[in-house]
């Protein structure tokens, strides 16, 4: 015998007048339910390929680092900036806009180690004379790529790219023979400043640039 | 007058206690919701070190889940089960003691958060004199809670007791066995887990902290309060058996889903994630039986707002628990873990689900408790659509940030390099979306302001004696026995055999996964190369954990390409086998520390840790510069270590020597020279920072030093 509403049938019991039905579970749900521990145990047992953990995490991310290799090649090995890279600082030497950016890049990065002066705090003082790692625009633009990672200067390579570099390098240069106030005391060798005998710079244009930046302080 | 009949009275003066603290808890917590959050969008608002951010997350976390909403199921529990069970609550001096104690708990919870006493374990911050107080506490609710029971005269147990008896017995297991720990003072302990056990065992807890404080609980109320208020029968009993069932058994499996891609163990890691997707349905289970109790009562909802409040509460809660477990997926997991989006989720089931629930059961308690009118239902009208609206504004605004956080860090350019390789343009990003949501919560805030002024004019209306109608059941034994229909209702009517069958999944489901990540060696291959901390790095570790620095920095790289891109090698699990306890940490508002042993001089630290801004100009860390002229207290040291190489890690000297303290200072002297000579300020050598720093420095050295043997670990001798 069935009533109208067959599937609201009232169990006979009540609980502080809250009462109950005796309807069955909904159909969906008992089979998405069976649905999930089916795949679920699928899963755990990794035994078709396509649904499990395959060949586990670590093999993936192998995989996945030496797809990066094939197609960037090897991104971390230190690089030495080549005779083009430093031309192209030395380009940006001669461009204010280049240089702007550069003093920008300089401002994010680096003033919390080198001040905002280039007068050095934890970096040495890059505007005078004395240089750890050569001061060549080509061995600077290779200092600042490279770092000094046990000395604590960061590989920037991993930060900054192509051409940022190059200008943050001639932002350094340009700056050179500035004289801030109370600067870190030298480190490093007394070398000629070097920066002039790469090809496409002229005795000239140097010493503006370091005249130009000796005005401004 | 029958006289086989017992005459007694429902014990509501201790509901309205419950009442009060909820509301009362519930505002503070949200407040120190609101002010992190404003720290994150204004770093300034980090006024003092009590108030950081790093110390205030764990007292917002403790004080929302613990305060609100355990006040809330207990006002609930002590009001529903007294007339499910047709009994008074069992002592009313074991309900006295439970509510004092519980807020005794929350006061020292609110003192000694800020003042940096933590165990840094999430939701278990407090330190072992709490946790001691947070067992007894319990057990004197859980002998009232079973007296009762005992005394009932109702001899079934409704589907909603079902429910309480799950939390209480599971939340006690969870609470013992995650604090063990050993102590090292009045207020500091070590746990004694280490590493990846250390995890595992937390995350089993945290998992199930949310499964059985903020859902089996909340389900249990619904069960109650839901056919109350819409006088509508609950929709299927069947499904209340088997969704109770399933839940209860495979909720604890998921713990590990908290842990994807770190150094635990894979299989551990599926295990969790499969059992979450499973629990799916059963959660489902209980979101269809309670809009489907409503079925020819929509009606209603429109004209009431404790139906509306309790329809939005059950959606909330349907969504989060599918979004739980699709989060679970590892590959969802991947880009979420870390990210905002896992905060988004949690407030969705927080601010919907625990928050709604809890307003629509007291907006329908108060007529009934307070014996008058509620002062006003427009006024609970409108606190119903702010509370929607500054929900959904948080979701919207903290979804948006989760995602945008996890696809920048995964970005790569066309050259193969990570796109935004500088973290703080990461952060940056999510400012605006950081403003928003801090809206979104002020407007949830000013509903709760009106929720109070209702409750305070409720309050204020009502008689000034209370009717206490006497109530008349028949006890238990003079009850006829009916032949019972199925095996499930006879278990309902022996409430013994139904909370061992409970502890009994709950235990067994959890041995499953401790005895083997405890036993199997080769789940944590030994690294020769991984050496204990020093004895000053050690005291750096601890105020690392002192000042809650977990709270934005992850310290475990998993192994994905973006990662070890910009953080270094990932993390194996023989790094962390001294770390008691482990500091791999849920969330990155700042970077990966992992690797940062090595990466600056010594004086970066020392000038970013007094001015974060000074070094990184848009940076939202605190500040710290009162560790510049806090003393070390090398005295203290000793006994830490000892009680570390009790928990096994190997001093040698520094403990049979009793060295610990004199190789501290030597290694702080040279540190504080090194920071002197790079021209930095003299005099650090007895400064905490040197010991923050020396902890810094040392992240991640040991494995360095491996290089080769790091990528493959060999499970060499000595598992644990
Ligand atoms: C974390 C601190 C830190 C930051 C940030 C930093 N440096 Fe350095 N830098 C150093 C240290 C330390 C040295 C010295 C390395 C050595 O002793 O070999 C150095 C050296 C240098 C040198 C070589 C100086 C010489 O005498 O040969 C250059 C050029 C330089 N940094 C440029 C930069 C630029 C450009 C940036 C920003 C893109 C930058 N640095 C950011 C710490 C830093
Ligand atoms: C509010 C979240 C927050 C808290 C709390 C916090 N930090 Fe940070 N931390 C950051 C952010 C954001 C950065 C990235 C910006 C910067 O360099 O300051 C950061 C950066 C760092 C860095 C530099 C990482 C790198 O490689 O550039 C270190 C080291 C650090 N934090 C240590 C700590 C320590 C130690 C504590 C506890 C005393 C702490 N932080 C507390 C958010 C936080």
């Amino acid at each position: 015998m069935s009533t109208p509403r067959d599937e609201d049938r009232l169990l006979d019991h009540q609980y502080d007048e809250i009462q109950e039905y005796d309807n069955p579970t909904p159909g969906w749900w008992t089979w998405i339910f069976v649905a999930t521990i089916l795949w679920g145990a699928l899963y755990f047992f990794n035994v078709i390929p396509g649904i499990g953990t395959g060949k586990g995490r670590v093999a993936n991310y192998e995989s996945e680092m030496a797809a990066a290799k094939a197609k960037y090649g090897e991104a971390q090995a230190p690089k030495q900036a080549s005779a083009a890279d430093a031309a192209s600082v030395l380009a940006s030497l001669h461009d204010p806009a280049a240089l702007a950016a550069g003093k920008e890049i300089f401002t994010t990065n680096c003033v919390s180690c080198h001040r905002a002066d280039l007068g050095g705090q934890i970096g040495p003082n890059l505007t005078d004379d004395f240089w750890i790692h050569g001061n060549k625009p080509q061995e600077i633009l290779t200092t600042i790529v490279n770092g000094v990672p046990d000395k604590g200067m960061p590989t920037w390579s991993a930060v900054l790219k192509g051409d940022q570099l190059a200008k943050a390098a001639a932002y350094v240069i340009s700056m050179h023979g500035t004289h801030p106030v109370a600067p870190k005391e030298p480190q490093g060798v007394k070398l000629e400043w070097a920066a002039s005998s790469e090809p496409g710079a002229s005795e000239h244009a140097h010493g503006m640039e370091n005249h130009e930046n000796g005005e401004k302080h | 007058m029958n006289a086989s009949l017992d005459s007694f009275k429902y014990d509501d003066a201790i509901v309205r206690k419950f009442l009060v603290a909820t509301f009362v808890w519930g505002l503070v917590g949200m407040l120190v919701g609101l002010f992190i959050a404003l720290q994150l969008a204004v770093p300034s608002f980090n006024v003092a070190p009590f108030l950081t951010f790093g110390r205030l997350r764990p007292l917002h976390t403790n004080a929302v889940i613990f305060a609100f909403a355990g006040n809330a199921f207990f006002t609930g529990c002590y009001y529903s089960s007294q007339r499910l069970l047709k009994a008074r609550m069992f002592s009313d001096l074991l309900s006295r003691l439970h509510f004092w104690g519980w807020q005794l708990i929350i006061v020292s919870a609110a003192v000694t958060l800020p003042l940096g006493f933590t165990q840094a374990k999430e939701y278990a911050e407090l330190e072992w004199p709490i946790d001691i107080m947070i067992a007894v506490v319990w057990v004197i609710f859980a002998v009232n809670f079973f007296g009762t029971i005992a005394k009932r005269r109702e001899r079934h147990l409704y589907v909603a007791l079902w429910f309480y008896i799950a939390s209480i017995i599971t939340v006690a297991i969870l609470h013992i066995f995650n604090n063990l720990s050993i102590p090292v003072g009045p207020l500091k302990s070590y746990s004694i887990y280490a590493g990846v056990q250390d995890a595992f065992m937390q995350w089993w807890y945290g998992h199930n902290a949310v499964a059985f404080f903020l859902t089996t609980p909340f389900l249990g109320l619904m069960y109650y309060f839901m056919p109350k208020a819409a006088n509508k029968p609950v929709y299927s009993y069947r499904l209340s058996i088997v969704h109770f069932w399933t839940l209860v058994f495979m909720y604890i499996w998921a713990g590990p889903h908290h842990l994807h891609y770190t150094a635990l163990p894979e299989w551990a890691s599926t295990l969790g994630m499969v059992f979450s997707v499973m629990l799916w349905m059963p959660s489902w289970g209980g979101m269809i039986n309670g809009l489907l109790t409503l079925r020819g009562a929509w009606h209603k909802v429109v004209e009431d707002p404790v139906l509306k409040f309790f329809v939005v509460a059950v959606t909330a809660y349907g969504m989060a628990t599918f979004e739980g477990p699709m989060l679970s997926i590892k590959s969802v997991n991947a880009l979420a873990h870390y990210t905002d989006w896992i905060i988004a989720h949690v407030h969705t089931g927080a601010l919907g689900w625990n928050g709604f629930l809890t307003f629509g059961m007291i907006y329908w308690l108060l007529p009934r408790l307070f014996q008058t009118k509620l002062y006003s239902t427009k006024l609970a009208e409108l606190h119903f659509w702010l509370a929607t609206f500054g929900m959904i504004l948080y979701a919207v605004a903290i979804y948006s940030a989760g995602l945008t956080q996890g696809l920048m860090w995964r970005a790569f350019d066309e050259t193969g390099r990570l796109q935004f390789p500088d973290f703080i343009e990461t952060t940056m990003k999510l400012m605006p979306m950081y403003w928003v949501r801090a809206v979104g919560g002020g407007l949830y805030i000013i509903g709760m302001l009106l929720f109070g002024w209702n409750i305070l004019k409720t309050w204020a209306a009502r008689p000034k004696v209370y009717d206490e109608p006497v109530i008349q059941a028949a006890p238990l034994k003079v009850q006829a026995h009916k032949p019972e229909p199925s095996l499930h209702r006879r278990w309902e009517g022996l409430p013994l055999v139904f909370s061992l069958l409970t502890a009994l999944a709950v235990i067994v489901a959890s041995l499953f996964e401790i005895i083997p990540t405890f036993l199997i060696r080769t789940n944590i291959p030994t690294i020769a190369s991984v050496k204990p901390y020093t004895p000053l790095e050690l005291a750096g570790r601890d105020l690392y954990i002192r000042e809650g620095c977990f709270n934005c920095h992850s310290q475990m790289i998993r192994p994905f390409r973006y990662e070890t891109e910009r953080y270094g090698e990932y993390s194996k699990p023989g790094e962390s086998v001294y770390d008691h306890p482990f500091l791999w940490g849920s969330r990155r508002i700042g970077p990966d520390l992992a690797r940062e042993g090595g990466k600056y001089p010594d004086l970066w630290h020392v000038r970013h840790m007094q001015d974060p801004r000074s070094i990184t100009q848009k940076s939202i860390m605190p500040p710290y510069p009162g560790l510049l002229t806090s003393t070390i207290d090398f005295a203290g040291i000793q006994k830490r270590v000892d009680v570390m190489a009790m928990l096994g890690v190997p001093y040698g000297d520094a403990v049979t020597q009793k060295k610990a303290a004199e190789m501290a200072k030597a290694q702080a002297k040279e540190m504080a020279a090194g920071i002197a000579a790079q021209g930095g300020p003299a005099g650090l050598e007895d400064k905490e920072i040197t010991a923050l720093v020396a902890y810094l420095q040392r992240l991640g050295q040991d494995i360095k030093q491996a290089t080769g043997v790091a990528h493959h670990a060999a499970p060499a001798d000595g598992g644990m």
